[in-house]
């Protein structure tokens, strides 16, 4: 079942057109990479899909239904690429003013909440003032925000942007957790080791085109693929 | 309706933590020994010099620092993206405004309610110790009228301040936006005021232009430390509706607000 639905999207800011038409699917269940050089148009794909900014054409649904409807964003958790937080209050109120603006359950939430802390190493920090945290212990922070509600998708924007081998390890390990719990996960990365490791399919975009939809059994040759898709198009700052 | 709760919650704990929040009440503090020097200086009227001066040093102190406050609240938030993560937990953009404003709503009453208490239990212990034919007493009763307008004042610019930060892109343009709101709409006030009183003297032209924009623009003025003294009687009629304005044009702000953060593209 699809549970992501992404029907070609074309977008422009301005003169430039940035996405011209990206089409892409993904099923419940799977890990799903998108994979692209800085400036492809992979960041402005997820704004799209989270209905921050909106398409020219195409159409985007999230459980079947369109991506504006507030109760699909329930089911849906998001990281964005650089998380800014309210950098006044502790890491614990954040996580209790979500709790509040989301209308969760307190006892089950501040279960979760310890949990997933524990396990993406944050909860030692949890009291501490956001603006004190670095910016490794920021992106921790921002997967354990878009963690904490148990969503049916986790949609993540560069999730090991910022983090030393550790936490690039356990982020790994949480999103495969995540998928053996029946979790759906779609991010963002230019690390092609990453997809490698942990995705079962994953898709190229280049230049705001899906160049290709690479299956679990090519996954050991993305990166020949990305390589060859950019020299192709002739992108000379990736190569 | 729990989500306004979480909005009230976030907004007070983000900007009590502030140092400055703490620098304004120490600042006041002096300002109120300040007033009670300059009150030395007065021959004839010690308690209105008084009046003046603290009350000055507040209304200065409140729309200073929810003009900061608000200013550095939601353009912040959408200039640099935090709004991303409240907008990612389904809470939509209509209930992301709504939550800001209640929050300002809250923030506000506290601030108001800490300096206004300064402000009148100062007031009255310094005129206290004042001696002499010309002192006057302090009314509670009034200082309380005074405050609650103040509040419904300040949070009137907080929500000038939310409103344009649905459409304005960048955090300076907000703030100085905002100044000139509130340093038009107190002119215009003046102005429509001294118009009314020379109605024969004045071209048709400007009194209406000024008509017209006395009720375009908002409106920040309060009764002022005479009411506070009992030097001038509180209008009921005139209070109430300045004040009833002063929601409805709030009010107004926040739906034309909600309309406008709705297309917003978040970018």
């Amino acid at each position: 079942m699809e549970i992501l639905l992404v029907k070609d999207i074309r977008k422009s800011f301005g003169k430039v057109e940035v996405l011209k038409g990206v089409s892409f699917s993904v099923r419940s269940g799977e890990v799903f990479g998108f994979v692209g050089p800085n400036g492809a148009g992979k960041s402005t794909t997820m704004k799209i899909i989270m209905d921050f900014i909106r398409q020219d054409s195409g159409e985007v649904l999230l459980f079947g239904r369109m991506n504006s409807d507030p109760a699909v964003k329930r089911r849906v958790g998001f990281l964005p690429e650089h998380p800014y937080f309210y950098t006044n209050v502790t890491g614990r109120e954040f996580l209790r003013f979500l709790q509040l603006t989301m209308s969760l359950e307190e006892s089950l939430f501040w279960e979760r909440a310890g949990y997933y802390a524990e396990k993406i190493q944050i909860d030692w920090a949890l009291d501490k003032k956001i603006s004190e945290y670095s910016k490794g212990m920021l992106q921790r922070f921002g997967l354990l925000q878009a963690v904490v509600s148990e969503p049916d998708l986790l949609i993540l924007d560069e999730p090991m942007s910022g983090l030393d081998p550790i936490g690039r390890k356990i982020v790994a390990d949480l999103i495969l957790e995540l998928k053996e719990n029946g979790k759906t996960v779609f991010f963002s990365t230019h690390i092609l080791p990453d997809v490698e490791r942990i995705c079962d399919r994953a898709c190229v975009i280049i230049d705001g085109r899906v160049t290709d939809l690479v299956e679990s059994g090519d996954l050991q040759n993305i990166e020949d693929i990305f390589m060859e898709r950019v020299r192709e198009i002739g992108l000379r700052e990736v190569l | 309706m729990r989500f306004l709760l979480g909005f009230a919650y976030i907004t007070l704990k983000e900007n009590v933590r502030r140092k400055s929040f703490y620098g304004v009440v120490v600042v006041y503090l002096v300002s109120l020994i300040f007033s009670r020097i300059l009150m030395e200086f007065s021959l004839q009227d010690p308690s209105k010099v008084l009046a003046d001066y603290t009350y000055s040093f507040l209304s200065l102190f409140l729309f200073l620092s929810v003009l900061f406050i608000a200013t550095d609240t939601m353009a912040k938030d959408i200039e640099k993206k935090s709004v991303y993560l409240v907008l990612s937990k389904g809470i939509t953009r209509d209930a992301y405004i709504f939550g800001r404003m209640f929050g300002f709503l809250v923030f506000t009453l506290a601030l108001v309610s800490l300096l206004g208490t300064l402000f009148l239990v100062g007031l009255w212990v310094l005129n206290d110790l004042t001696v002499g034919v010309f002192r006057k007493e302090v009314h509670i009763a009034g200082g309380l009228v005074v405050l609650l307008s103040l509040w419904v004042k300040i949070f009137l610019l907080s929500t000038v301040v939310l409103f344009l930060s649905t459409f304005m892109s960048n955090f300076f343009l907000v703030f100085l936006v905002s100044v000139v709101v509130l340093i038009a709409g107190s002119s215009v006030e003046n102005l429509y005021h001294f118009v009314s009183i020379e109605k024969e003297r004045i071209s048709a032209i400007v009194r209406y232009t000024v008509t017209f924009l006395f009720y375009v623009l908002p409106s920040f003025s309060s009764p002022g430390p005479d009411v506070v003294l009992g030097l001038q009687k509180v209008e009921a009629r005139h209070v109430s509706l300045d004040l009833l304005k002063a929601v409805a044009y709030s009010g107004f702000l926040t739906v034309t607000g909600v309309l406008i953060f709705r297309k917003r593209e978040l970018a």
